[in-house]
C-alpha cells in the first residue's frame, strides 16, 4: 500500500527541491541533452553556470518533466518553492555555517590567603593586619560601588549567556541539517513526507481506519486535504469492490494512462455511484420494475450503534451548547451519532426490519377508500385487496369500502423500502441516470484523449474554452 | 511467570507472561532474550499512563482467540465484536484514544489496534472534511479549482 504513495509527481517533487548542488549540476547536464530546441555548445553553456540560474532552470525542467509525465489534470502540480523549506536548506545558510562561537570566560576562583600569612614573620603580619584593618573600611565603601557593578556585571553576563544558549541552538539546527544532508534521498524523502503528512497517525493506521468506512464515507474524507485524497486513491478496496460487481459479467476496466491503478478504479466507481448499493456493493439497474427511482440505492440514515458513550462523556462545547435543541442533549447527540449511506432496496428492508420507522400518530385509527390508497401509498389492487382490517360499505347509504391507513402505510413501507422509497416511486429515473451516463461517457473520453497523447483538461477549463470557440482539444 | 516492562518515562510494571504476550512484539523480544529475563523490556514510544491502559486492556483479553490479520477481511460487513467492558473502556478522551491506538501500533496490540481503529472511523464517519481538519490540525491545501474538480467527480458527498 505505501509505495502507491511515491507516485510519480511526488519523486519529481524530491528531486526539484533537493539543495546539494552537485546533484542540481547533474541534472541540469541531463536536461541539456533531452531538450530539443537548445543547440548551444558547452562552453556556452558552462560560462551561465551561476548556481542561482543553475538550480532555476533544474527546476522548471523539472516541472516540465513532471507535467509532461503526468498529462491530466488529476495530479497536482508543485510549483512553489516554500513546500520544501520543511527539509531543505537555502544556500545562504550553507555560507554562513561556519561562524564558531566564542570561548568560554569562566570565572577565575579566587585565591586564598590564610595559608600565604602564616608563612610570613610577625612584624609583616602585623603591618599586613594594619593595612586589612584600614582596607576593610575602604572595602566597605568600595562594596557598596560594586555591588552596583557586580549587578551590571551579572546583567552583562546574562545577557552573553543567552547568546551563547541561541548560538547553541543555532550550532544544532546546523548540525541537524547537515545530519540531513548526509542521510540517503530515500530517507530523505520518508521524512519530509512524514513532516508533510501532518495527521497525527501513521499511514498504516489510517488504512486500518479506512477499512471501516463505506464509500461515501471515503470519497468525503478524501475531500480533506491532498494528503488524504492520495491516500483514499491508493485503497486497494476500490478494485475489490469493483470486481464484487462485475464478478458475474467477467468485465475488465479500462484503465486510465499515466495514473496509478487504484486511482482509475476510484474514478469509475465515483462516475457510478448513483447505481451502487454501498451495504451489498451491487450495481442496481432500475429499468422493468415497479417503482423506478424506489428501487435504486437512496441515503439512509443509519442510527449509532457502535461505542456509544464515547462522545457524550467529553464536556460540550460552547458552539454544541448553542446548536443544542430543546429536545435534550439526547437528541443533540443522537443526530450526531448518525450517517447516511445508499442502500438498495433489498438492503432498505431488511434495514427497516431491524430499526423500524415511527409510525405517525393520526394514521393508526384512520380509514380511507382504495383511490386515496392507491394515490398515498402506491399500492396495487392486489394489495390493497389484501389488507383484512377494513371497514364495511353499504350500498344502500352510498358508503364504499374503506381500508386502515395504519396497515396500508406498512405494506407500502415493505414494498419500496422505507419512507425513503415511497416517496421516490412517483420520481423519474430519467435526470440521474443521464447524469451517470454522461459521467461513464466522459471516462471513457479521457482515456481515449489520454492514449492519443492530448492534454484533459479540467472540467470549467473545458467549458470556457468551449464557450470561447477556442480548441478544446491540446496537445502536450 | 512474569515479565517486567519499562515505559519511556521510566517507570517500570510487572505483568503476566501470557498477558504481555497478547503483543507481538513483546512475543518476539521473549522469544531472543530467553536468557537475561532479569532487565525490563524498554518501549520507548509508549508512556506510562498508555501503558497502564494497555495493560489493563490485555489482561481482561488474556483468553480471547487471537485474530488472524487476514487481507480479505472487511470490517464493514462484520463488525468487531465489542462487550460492555470494552464500550466503557472507549469512554476517554479523544486526546488520550489517539495515544492509546499509536501505543497499540508500536507494541502490535492488534485487539486494541482494531478496537482504537474503529473508534477512530466513527468520528471520521460523522465529521465533515471541515470538522476532520479541525480535528486531525490538517491543512486544506488544495486550491480552489483542485477542490471544484473533485467534488464534481465525487457525487457520493451529495447524498
Amino acid at each position: 500500500m505505501i509505495p502507491s504513495f511515491f507516485s510519480k509527481f511526488n519523486i519529481t517533487r524530491v528531486g526539484a527541491g533537493t539543495p546539494n548542488p552537485a546533484q542540481s549540476s547533474q541534472r541540469t547536464t541531463l536536461g541539456g541533452r533531452s531538450a530539443d530546441d537548445d543547440t548551444s555548445s558547452l562552453s556556452q553553456h558552462l560560462s551561465q553556470l551561476d548556481l542561482n540560474e543553475v538550480e532555476d532552470s533544474s527546476e522548471e525542467e523539472d516541472a516540465r518533466a513532471g507535467t509532461e509525465a503526468r498529462g491530466s489534470f488529476e495530479e497536482i502540480v508543485y510549483e512553489d518553492g516554500d513546500e520544501f523549506s520543511s527539509w531543505s536548506i537555502p544556500s545562504s545558510v550553507l555560507v554562513t555555517s561556519t561562524a564558531s562561537s566564542p570561548a568560554q570566560v569562566l570565572p577565575v576562583p579566587s585565591a586564598q590567603l590564610d595559608g600565604h600569612l602564616s608563612a610570613l614573620p610577625v612584624q609583616q603580619q602585623q603591618r599586613q593586619l594594619e593595612k586589612e584593618r584600614q582596607g576593610e573600611e575602604m572595602e566597605e565603601q568600595e562594596e557598596r560601588v560594586g555591588e552596583e557593578e557586580e549587578w551590571k556585571e551579572q546583567k552583562e553576563q546574562d545577557g552573553r549567556e543567552e547568546e551563547r544558549q541561541e548560538e547553541q541552538q543555532e550550532q544544532q539546527l546546523e548540525k541537524q541539517q547537515e545530519e540531513e544532508l548526509q542521510k540517503s534521498p530515500y530517507l530523505q524523502y520518508y521524512e519530509w513526507q512524514q513532516q508533510r503528512y501532518q495527521m497525527r497517525l501513521p499511514i498504516d493506521v489510517w488504512i486500518k481506519i479506512c477499512s471501516h468506512l463505506y464509500p461515501s464515507q471515503l470519497a468525503r474524507f478524501s475531500l480533506v486535504s491532498r494528503d488524504t485524497y492520495s491516500l483514499v486513491a491508493s485503497l486497494d478496496t476500490w478494485e475489490t469492490w469493483f470486481k464484487r460487481m462485475y464478478a458475474h459479467v467477467n468485465i475488465k476496466l479500462r484503465l486510465l494512462p499515466g495514473l496509478p491503478r487504484s486511482h482509475s478504479y476510484m474514478l469509475f466507481m465515483c462516475s457510478i455511484s448513483f447505481q451502487v448499493c454501498e451495504k451489498c456493493l451491487k450495481r442496481c439497474d432500475g429499468r422493468r420494475q415497479r417503482g423506478r427511482l424506489a428501487m435504486m440505492p437512496l441515503p439512509v440514515i443509519v442510527p449509532y450503534a457502535g461505542l456509544k458513550g464515547s462522545i457524550n462523556d467529553e464536556p460540550a462545547d460552547l458552539e454544541d451548547v448553542k446548536t443544542m435543541k430543546p429536545g435534550g442533549k439526547e437528541d443533540h447527540h443522537q443526530q450526531e451519532e448518525s450517517w447516511t449511506i445508499r442502500m438498495c432496496k433489498r438492503c432498505r428492508v431488511l434495514h427497516y426490519q431491524s430499526h423500524p420507522e415511527p409510525i405517525p400518530h393520526e394514521i393508526i385509527a384512520s380509514f380511507q377508500t382504495k383511490r386515496v390508497l392507491r394515490e398515498k401509498y402506491r399500492l396495487g389492487p392486489k394489495e390493497i385487496q389484501a389488507i383484512t382490517l377494513r371497514s364495511r360499505g353499504s350500498r344502500r347509504y352510498g358508503r364504499p369500502v374503506t381500508y386502515s391507513e395504519f396497515v396500508a402505510l406498512i405494506k407500502s413501507r415493505q414494498v419500496f423500502g422505507g419512507d425513503v422509497g415511497r416517496h421516490a416511486v412517483s420520481r423519474s429515473l430519467y435526470k440521474p441516470m443521464a447524469v451517470l451516463n454522461h459521467r461513464v461517457f466522459m471516462y471513457n473520453k479521457r482515456i481515449k484523449i489520454l492514449e492519443d497523447g492530448h492534454r484533459w483538461l479540467p472540467y470549467q477549463e473545458y467549458q470556457a474554452r468551449k464557450a470561447a470557440g477556442q480548441p478544446t482539444c491540446l496537445s502536450m | 511467570m512474569k515479565v517486567t516492562l519499562e515505559s519511556s518515562d521510566g517507570q517500570v510494571f510487572t505483568v503476566d507472561k501470557e498477558v504481555a504476550e497478547l503483543s507481538v512484539i513483546i512475543k518476539e523480544m521473549l522469544v531472543i532474550e530467553q536468557a537475561n529475563q532479569d532487565h525490563p523490556i524498554p518501549l520507548l514510544n509508549v508512556g506510562a499512563v498508555e501503558l497502564a491502559k494497555v495493560i489493563e486492556y490485555c489482561e481482561h483479553h488474556r483468553n480471547d482467540p487471537t485474530i488472524d490479520d487476514d487481507e480479505d477481511y472487511d470490517s464493514r460487513k462484520k463488525p468487531i465484536e465489542m462487550d460492555d467492558w470494552d464500550k466503557q473502556f472507549t469512554i476517554v478522551n479523544k486526546e488520550m484514544m489517539f495515544e492509546l491506538i499509536l501505543a497499540a501500533n508500536s507494541m502490535q496490540v492488534k485487539p486494541l489496534l482494531h478496537l482504537g481503529c474503529r473508534y477512530a472511523a466513527d468520528i471520521v464517519k460523522r465529521m465533515s472534511p471541515t470538522e476532520i481538519r479541525d480535528l486531525f490540525q490538517i491543512d486544506d491545501d488544495f486550491t480552489p479549482e483542485e477542490q471544484d474538480k473533485i467534488e464534481w467527480e465525487k457525487q457520493w458527498t451529495k447524498l
